[in-house]
């Protein structure tokens, strides 16, 4: 029987889309790199301030309502209603969707969302809100819904965050390690104050902080740590000492 | 809002109209005009209408009419009608009919002489040269192409030369104005341009204030290319999903993998495949199969 399975599966010409419903109607996302200095069309937008979270390949345009929780990919169906006269009228049935807490174990943060009762009982299947977003499959990145990848992102970032912690003892965080393998406890916007004594003391003219946060605030952290580099400036207030690592390890 | 535009409003556009509703118009518009003063070509919207390059021919060009009840003739253009993409010739005359409250002076018949309206695509251009003996002969052009510009001192503008389509050493040239173009209130004598009233006092100063420059061309221009400043590139860069411990796992075996992908036949695969044909070959027992083979063998043609 296995055998004349796999026989006919083979056969199979066109893939059967499972989520048709919801590639159909699937806009194309930018993927393009951006430099300084290239030349646009008028049609393209920029927008107004920075873009925080990462575009969903799989954003509904029709249902709309599925971008607002996790509906697991379910919309509306249509059926017949049938008089006793015989005329035949069309009606809708909606997903049955709840309004429910959902905690993250990872975030430790209380969601409140909309939720299918179907998707409800996936989740209580795989072990909680973060298992149920960070599973790879297609199936679950096309079924998440626009803000089940938000909080997937949210996820993720914060797993990052852990992994640069992993065996510090001390208060402090470590927020970022650059390419010289220095911990850094603070962020982009403490090293930002810094910078801008530099900037300021450089400039001929008068230079207000919310002047140059609007000059200079696109660099990443990366950038920020190497200007100040070429200012010669001592980062040892800013980093995680090595000896309380060496006194962990010991 | 002036009262020129306001009146548009009430009036009716036959091009505004769709096609099949002009007709109607047409016919109501004419429901009290003289049966003989009736105009039954199409009047055409705006965007249509055809200049004197468009067209190839002008007031005082000959043309030859191709179709109709003049054909083969040929006269001077009187007026070209861009409303209607038609012409009124200087010799082609129709009769018509005027009662007699609408007569003007010195009339004494209900007939009139009146140009008559031939459309445009029943005209070709002509023009007249004399041959070698001094008679006088006529061209008729198919199409005509442009060539080059000059200027033409009688038109006050620029031109494009005019050449018969195929035939391109006939040149035809542009007639006479039929009245010399007047200056107007706010137009410039051509000597009063040359006039030097300013000049350069120092080289190290610029004449205008940088500020200027925005005033004279807009910054906003659709025509001016955009280009990305650092700030804007990095807000259109959005960030990207970071891959789970999983999918970067399976990224590096599959980028190993393809590294590693032989891409010539070693020693051994070639020893092992020769095997397998010389084993397949012994074992053939058709003494015809045989001998064809064999002749295959000999063959020393190159394919």
């Amino acid at each position: 029987m296995n055998f004349i399975r796999q026989l006919s599966s083979s056969c199979r010409l066109q893939k059967y889309d499972k989520y048709w419903k919801v590639t159909k109607y699937v806009k194309p996302i930018d993927t393009k790199v951006y430099e300084a200095g290239e030349v646009i069309s008028r049609n393209t937008h920029v927008p107004k301030s920075r873009v925080h979270y990462p575009e969903y390949p799989y954003e509904a345009l029709m249902f709309k309502q599925q971008n607002r929780g996790l509906y697991g990919g379910l919309q509306k169906k249509s059926s017949k209603t049938c008089s006793e006269y015989g005329n035949k009228n069309l009606r809708t049935h909606s997903p049955n969707i709840v309004k429910t807490k959902l905690y993250s174990e990872v975030l430790d943060k209380v969601f409140q969302l909309k939720v299918a009762t179907r998707v409800l009982r996936t989740i209580t299947k795989e072990g909680g809100l973060d298992k149920y977003l960070l599973k790879d499959k297609s199936a679950r990145i096309k079924t998440m819904g626009k803000v089940g990848w938000r909080i997937r992102y949210d996820i993720m970032k914060k797993l990052q965050l852990n992994e640069l912690n992993e065996g510090n003892n001390t208060p402090n965080t470590v927020y970022h390690i650059d390419n010289e393998g220095r911990k850094f406890i603070v962020g982009k916007k403490k090293l930002m104050n810094e910078l801008y004594q530099f900037v300021k003391s450089d400039s001929y003219v008068e230079l207000s902080f919310n002047d140059f946060l609007i000059k200079y605030n696109w660099m990443n952290i990366d950038e920020v740590i190497e200007s100040l580099e070429k200012h010669n400036f001592d980062f040892t207030k800013f980093i995680l000492p090595e000896q309380s690592l060496e006194a962990q390890t010991a | 809002m002036s009262i020129n535009h306001i009146k548009r409003r009430y009036q009716k556009d036959l091009t505004k109209l769709p096609k099949i509703f002009r007709n109607r118009v047409v016919k109501q518009n004419n429901m009290f005009t003289l049966p003989t003063f009736e105009n039954k070509l199409p009047i055409l919207p705006k965007e249509e209408y055809k200049t004197m390059t468009q067209t190839g021919y002008t007031e005082g060009d000959l043309v030859y009419i191709t179709k109709g009840e003049h054909k083969g003739t040929i006269s001077t253009i009187f007026r070209y009608s861009k409303e209607y993409d038609g012409l009124f010739l200087s010799d082609i005359i129709e009769k018509k009919i005027i009662p007699k409250d609408q007569w003007f002076d010195q009339q004494d018949s209900f007939l009139v002489d009146y140009p008559k309206l031939i459309p445009a695509d029943s005209v070709k251009l002509a023009a007249k040269d004399k041959n070698d003996k001094g008679e006088d002969y006529y061209i008729v052009a198919e199409e005509v192409v442009f060539k080059g510009k000059y200027y033409d001192d009688r038109y006050k503008k620029w031109l494009p030369r005019r050449f018969v389509k195929h035939h391109e050493h006939i040149e035809v040239p542009w007639p006479n104005p039929p009245t010399e173009p007047k200056a107007g209130e706010l137009s410039t004598e051509g000597e009063t341009v040359f006039e030097k009233t300013w000049e350069f006092q120092s080289l190290s100063v610029p004449p205008f204030p940088s500020t200027i420059v925005n005033e004279l061309r807009n910054p906003y221009s659709k025509h001016k290319a955009r280009v990305l400043t650092e700030l804007q590139a990095r807000r259109l860069n959005k960030p990207t999903m970071p891959l789970s411990k999983e999918q970067q796992i399976y990224l590096a075996k599959k980028q190993q993998s393809e590294t590693e992908q032989p891409t010539e036949l070693t020693e051994e695969v070639q020893d092992f495949i020769g095997e397998r044909i010389a084993n397949h070959l012994n074992s053939i027992t058709n003494p015809h199969l045989k001998a064809h083979l064999d002749a295959l063998s000999k063959n020393t043609i190159n394919h």
